[in-house]
């Protein structure tokens, strides 16, 4: 994977290219608009870092030339700037996510991970969430090495959740994602898939926690140790 | 309670209404002070209103004219009064009433002369009024000459002159102008006023940071229009300061949080449990700078236009955009929903006030605490929880708590106040706290 960083702040870059190292990703760690133009034509990126306030110019207009010039690589804002209005403004503008200064790194990278994806070309479809992995292709759940035998409805709905990993899924998601199994749907069949999944995920040691955020949905997230 | 306004209408009538009163009322005292001064004119006017009241007894019939005394001068008219004299004969000389003596007489036309439309002859000059005089009214077969003689006018004829003098040819065609003048006016102003209901219709939709939605001047009257362009300057101006204000906001979030994300990446790699707690007190400081940022952005919110707000949509989002927060802090959130109502307002700022009650819920509960985010009945949220909170000598932070100088809540009442409604904080006895948020249907 290869991302780049457009960030101003020298240490903040510093500290950012650090921490995305860390997690064995390449990064191309520029600071201004402009050179971050010149990377993005000349080199292909998995996922774009962008700060909003650069010093020559707004990072929002550097998203929006971006997806006018077709650029199709998710794109993560990081700014300082917290009120809504101004986070619609960024994911109107072509970004996929935003995260608000200060943050840490779990946090930045657990968002990477996410977007990373969400990539439509994904060469290994194989999402991993902490010792959890799925291989949507093989079918197969596994948690340290270690199979999980799932039924076809729980492997989508761990597909569904371990896609969206550390946000909440809307019950409806589900729904809708099962009811594409064809038979009649009962009213409790996503939280009897989701209370089977729950089930056989308990016994191993996976590092992740499937909670339900009643009158919502659902939640699957990385528990620290 | 403050008292509804007039409408322009109402204070243009009043205003016609009281003018015209008092042109009336000096026209009647100069009319009364001219008349009163001609003695010669107030005893024209008097013969000439008791003639016409008299006159009321003639009856014409097949064989000629009779006549009876109207029922309401028989008084004054009666035989034997000294002061009150009345005639009433034919032209020819025929008399068909009188109480009148032969002294009397001499005041009235000689019956054989041939009399004139009208006579009048002053008796004695000034008041009390002492006058003679006949008209010739015409009743059927041939005219009729009513004579009155007044000796000093005990029964106040004058006054009934008077009334009836302003009362026919003051009050009644000055009414019907006033009447005119004024249905004129009242269509007038509601002319001139549509394009203003007009303007007033738009202001609602005026977002002072757009300058597309200021209001059009074009149509309207002059002074309307100078209005309307003074006010657009105002929004120019505060669309200007609200602008500045969000820079400025912006500025300041920029350089603090951009040290502050540093530090806490530094932080990070710190093993020592001290970082911790440095992290958290950053955290808390971080806290605050959003508190102050929002305040700061709360004023002026509301000069933006609403818009509907669907509680149980933006409660939805708020409780997923949190819930990954709260179960990371080792608590757990639900959302139930007893149905709202959509009402009109600022999205952002309701939005804000619901992630503040739920972040105040989030920092200020013990671990394991349930956080229940209620939707309606009705235009209403809360957030509750179960558990039980830290008092502040408990904490010992470097950084003044936001909760202990109460911003979380002050922003969230600030917010409820702005839409019109209220924040209402309980704490049941059985630990927690409900903070409740209505806002008007």
């Amino acid at each position: 994977m290869r991302l780049l960083l457009v960030e101003d702040s020298d240490r903040l870059r510093e500290l950012l290219t650090e921490a995305v190292h860390g997690a064995g990703w390449r990064v191309d760690a520029v600071a201004t608009g402009e050179d971050a133009r010149e990377a993005v034509a000349v080199a292909a990126y998995d996922l774009l870092l962008v700060d909003l306030g650069l010093p020559d110019g707004d990072g929002l207009d550097l998203v929006r030339e971006f997806r006018r010039g077709g650029v199709q690589t998710p794109i993560l804002i990081l700014t300082a700037r917290s009120a809504i209005e101004e986070r619609i403004s960024g994911l109107d503008a072509g970004a996929d996510d935003y995260l608000v200064k200060p943050f840490n790194t779990g946090e930045l990278l657990a968002r990477c991970r996410a977007l990373l994806r969400r990539t439509p070309d994904t060469k290994t479809p194989i999402f991993s969430v902490a010792r959890l992995s799925l291989d949507v292709a093989a079918g197969l759940a596994s948690s340290a090495n270690v199979d999980i035998g799932l039924a076809p409805r729980e492997r989508t709905v761990l597909e569904i959740l371990m896609r969206e990993a550390g946000r909440v899924v809307p019950k409806r998601k589900l729904e809708h994602a099962l009811s594409e199994f064809g038979d009649e749907l009962s009213s409790n069949a996503v939280e009897l898939a989701v209370s089977r999944l729950r089930k056989k995920l308990e016994p191993h040691d996976s590092g992740v926690a499937l909670e339900t955020i009643r009158g919502v949905g659902y939640l699957l997230r990385e528990v620290r140790p | 309670m403050t008292k509804e306004p007039l409408s322009l209408v109402a204070i243009v009538t009043r205003r016609i209404i009281f003018y015209a009163a008092l042109a009336m009322l000096g026209q009647l005292v100069a009319v009364v002070v001219q008349t009163w001064s001609d003695d010669l004119q107030l005893g024209h006017m008097a013969i000439e209103h008791e003639s016409f009241a008299l006159a009321q007894g003639l009856t014409g019939e097949a064989g000629g004219v009779s006549y009876n005394l109207p029922r309401q001068l028989r008084g004054r008219y009666a035989q034997g009064r000294r002061d009150y004299f009345a005639r009433i004969r034919s032209r020819s000389g025929v008399v068909l009433f009188s109480n009148c003596d032969r002294e009397c007489a001499d005041r009235f036309l000689p019956l054989n002369i041939d009399p004139p439309n009208f006579w009048v002859r002053q008796l004695a000059p000034g008041k009390p009024l002492n006058v003679a005089g006949g008209l010739l009214v015409d009743r059927g077969v041939e005219p009729i000459l009513v004579e009155v003689a007044i000796l000093g006018d005990k029964d106040q004829v004058l006054h009934a002159v008077f009334a009836h003098e302003i009362r026919d040819h003051m009050a009644a065609p000055m009414s019907l102008l006033l009447l005119v003048v004024l249905l004129a006016a009242v269509f007038s102003i509601r002319r001139a006023l549509k394009p203003v209901a007009h303007a007033a219709a738009q202001i609602p939709n005026i977002n002072p940071l757009k300058k597309e939605t200021r209001l059009a001047t074009d149509g309207l009257p002059l002074e309307v229009a100078r209005l309307t362009s003074a006010v657009n300057k105002a929004c120019d101006r505060v669309g200007e300061l609200m602008g500045a204000q969000k820079d400025f906001t912006s500025a300041i979030s920029h350089e603090v949080r951009t040290p502050l994300a540093i530090a806490h990446l530094e932080l990070e790699k710190i093993a020592d449990p001290r970082a911790r707690k440095v992290e958290s007190d950053l955290e808390t400081l971080n806290q605050l700078v959003e508190q102050l940022t929002t305040l700061a952005r709360l004023e002026g919110a509301d000069c933006i236009p609403t818009q509907k707000i669907d509680l149980s949509h933006m409660a939805e989002e708020v409780v997923s955009a949190m819930a990954p927060l709260v179960y990371a802090s080792g608590k757990t959130i639900e959302l139930v929903d007893h149905g709202s109502t959509a009402f009109q307002g600022y999205p952002s700022l309701i939005e804000s006030a619901l992630r503040n009650l739920v972040d105040n819920a989030i920092r200020h509960t013990s671990p394991q605490a349930h956080i229940r985010v209620e939707v309606g009945p009705g235009p209403v949220f809360r957030v509750c929880d179960d558990g039980v909170r830290a008092v502040a000598s408990q904490t010992k932070s470097a950084v003044p708590s936001p909760r202990r100088i109460g911003l979380g809540l002050r922003i969230v009442g600030r917010i409820a106040e702005i839409h019109g409604g209220h924040l209402a904080i309980n704490k049941p006895s059985g630990g927690g706290m409900v903070a409740e948020v209505f806002f008007p249907a």
